[in-house]
């Protein structure tokens, strides 16, 4: 064997140590004899189309009790061989996963050791080709198939979707008779149960969560700024104060008579002066309405504004 | 200003008007729906631009005899609780 012979079949040695090494871990305990099978839920073609005939047999004849207890335990039945499937394949998914991983940093590895002891340029040329391929392609597999989401996330978001699912097929399974809630219907939701197994469905509810979430948190927040300050019995009556006074010195400037409209004119100057509200001293009564107007806007949330301006409006009635 | 804002499901019927009274004489508006907001434990009001001064707003347990002119019958959070009301209009 020459020397770069020898030094590629080190770097094949490593890697072989490294893959083989993954084979010695178990990410869950050996399945009990019982359980691996499935044979008790084991729910064949034929006997779902018996169950299926009979049941159409009692809904034919309006035995609508009979119906719905057949009902129930065909769909029962078939979530049981959803659950089991879906299990196994959580547990390979995980384990799969984690293997191509390991098994493609190992291989990498390999590979890399190789390209290093080897001498001659062109084998270490394709040693490190292989790496950049290997490395490439878990990359892809990552993007392509995971959408780089993990399998924690994935895994999660499954598990989440499915339990809404249930919870739904076991309410109606259990409120509605078959009039409502017929096979067939049941049949579909099933079939969405199903599928909420699956990564593809994962990784669509994942995007359209995280979009979900953002538009509740804006609306969230647009809700917390919008909602209206809570109001006592007692500030009611301030509000109504000051609107009562706007009506009078409205309905005085409007009635265009001279004496009116100074008196109102002077009356507002006078509590805005008091409110501590700048205004043009030289302003016609008119504006100074509006400015006032502008102040009741300003108290509709404000309990401190509102205080002050009902303070403000009541010195000048008294005075 | 005018719109639909939610307000507090939490208020007794007393703060509940007092809320919505406050609003349409300070922010010159007027009432024209309340409902409970099916997404959370609070109600939703929604007005329009007034300018004219209206009565304060009185509320009570539906067909409970109140002053007033009744505005609008209708089921809303009370103190935490769906609620028949009716909304009056005082004065």
């Amino acid at each position: 064997m020459n020397h770069h012979a020898r030094n590629v079949l080190c770097g094949c040695v490593i890697t072989w140590v490294a893959l083989t090494t993954i084979g010695c871990f178990r990410i869950a305990p050996k399945m009990p004899p019982s359980l691996a099978p499935m044979a008790p839920i084991n729910y064949s073609s034929s006997a779902l189309d018996a169950d299926v005939a009979t049941y159409h047999a009692s809904v034919a004849n309006h035995a609508l009790d009979n119906a719905k207890t057949q009902r129930n335990q065909i769909v029962f039945r078939i979530i049981a061989q959803i659950d089991a499937a879906y299990g196994a394949f959580e547990l390979n998914l995980s384990t799969r996963r984690a293997g191509l991983q390991t098994g493609g940093d190992a291989a990498q590895l390999g590979l890399s050791a190789a390209a290093t002891l080897v001498g001659a340029s062109d084998i270490k040329d394709i040693l490190s080709a292989t790496s950049t391929a290997f490395q490439g392609t878990r990359l892809s597999v990552d993007k392509n198939f995971y959408e780089q989401k993990t399998t924690e996330s994935l895994v999660s978001q499954m598990r989440a979707s499915r339990k809404n699912l249930q919870a739904q097929i076991l309410l109606s399974l259990s409120n509605r008779d078959v009039n409502s809630y017929p096979l067939e219907s049941a049949w579909g939701d099933v079939v969405n149960y199903y599928y909420a197994g699956t990564i593809p469905s994962a990784l669509v509810d994942i995007a359209g969560k995280a979009g979900n979430d953002a538009v509740k948190a804006d609306q969230t927040l647009k809700d917390a700024v919008k909602e209206l300050t809570p109001a006592t019995p007692d500030q009611a009556k301030q509000a109504v104060t000051i609107r009562s006074e706007y009506e009078a010195l409205n309905k005085a400037i409007s009635s265009g008579n001279e004496t009116s409209v100074k008196a109102a004119g002077e009356t507002l100057a006078r509590i805005l002066t008091n409110a501590k509200i700048q205004f043009d001293p030289s302003a016609s009564a008119s504006n100074l309405l509006e400015v006032f107007k502008q102040a009741i806007i300003a108290t509709a949330d404000d309990n401190a504004k509102l205080q002050t301006l009902d303070a403000a409006v009541k010195s000048v009635a008294s005075q | 200003m005018a719109g639909t804002v939610p307000v507090s499901g939490d208020l007794t019927m007393d703060n509940l008007a007092a809320t919505l009274t406050r609003r349409e004489q300070s922010a010159f508006e007027q009432i024209t729906a309340l409902s409970i907001d099916p997404a959370q434990t609070r109600n939703l009001v929604t007005t329009v631009s007034q300018l004219q001064q209206l009565g304060a707003l009185s509320i009570c347990a539906a067909g409970a005899a109140s002053q007033g002119r009744k505005i609008l019958s209708t089921t809303v959070y009370i103190s935490g609780t769906k609620t028949n009301i009716d909304l009056y209009r005082l004065s």
